[in-house]
């Protein structure tokens, strides 16, 4: 693991790409939501217990394709919230560091201005699966005024959060 | 040290809840005039985060280590050869 660079091609290795988490599908009796804040400047903060002596060799991003699989890639993914132009198809998320065997999760991003969105998924007995409502979507209220834009995010404090 | 990384980018989540939950919380979230962000957050079922902002393959995401004297070194992701000098040297340096 401390190897950073492949002696065959020259190439840095400083990515660890951490596949998505085998995601379940939601039960007949869930709904689900798929929350997203886009945000022209943001920026986030992640402290490294990292001392000035240390070699950053063993640093690597951790990241996780947002090309997935199953119902998150239906929500997500295919309905271009990710991966798409917008972003230059960008796909390789950036959720933490990895440093000697350690891992830290990338602080959450702080930003002014973010356009925020919230889809709801609820069963549909018709087509036997969960379709978007969006007239419903449209009436969450997501934040309160007095909310912090920046903390939209469903925060869990892990890597995997479905572990 | 300080890792920043700055630019534009996207945050995404996904959850589940159970929709009784989902309806009492609605609900409670309107009597108590509180976003459901709050609520969801600490009742949903699953959670999966997508998305944290940032992308390694985006052009529009700058990275920056902050040593803690202050001193900085800004990086772009995708540039190799400038993260291959700044990886093989002591943060001290």
């Amino acid at each position: 693991m401390e190897k950073i660079l492949d002696e065959k091609s020259g190439d840095l290795d400083f990515f660890v790409v951490q596949s998505f988490n085998e995601s379940p599908e939601p039960t007949e009796s869930q709904v689900c939501l798929v929350v997203y804040s886009e945000f022209e400047h943001g920026a986030s903060a992640t402290r490294l217990p990292i001392a000035a002596k240390d070699s950053l060799k063993g640093l690597r991003f951790i990241t996780q394709s947002v090309d997935c699989e199953g119902f998150i890639r239906r929500v997500t993914y295919e309905e271009n919230i990710v991966g798409s132009e917008e972003y230059n198809f960008a796909e390789s998320a950036i959720m933490g560091i990895e440093f000697h065997g350690q891992h830290f999760e990338i602080a959450s991003p702080t930003f002014e201005k973010a356009r925020t969105r919230i889809w709801l998924y609820k069963f549909d007995e018709h087509e036997n699966s969960h379709q978007l409502d969006f007239v419903k979507s449209k009436k969450i209220k997501w934040l309160s005024a007095s909310d912090d834009q920046s903390a939209t995010r469903i925060y869990v404090n892990s890597l995997r959060s479905a572990e | 040290m300080i890792l920043k990384l700055e630019g534009k980018g996207i945050v995404c989540d996904v959850c589940y809840v159970s929709s009784d939950k989902f309806s009492d919380l609605t609900a409670e979230a309107k009597t108590k005039s509180l976003g459901l962000s709050s609520l969801i957050t600490k009742y949903c079922d699953w959670h999966a985060s997508v998305a944290r902002g940032f992308f390694s393959d985006s052009p529009d995401t700058t990275c920056s280590f902050i040593k803690d004297t202050g001193a900085l070194s800004s990086l772009t992701i995708g540039d190799s050869e400038s993260w291959k000098k700044f990886l093989m040297r002591k943060v001290a340096t």
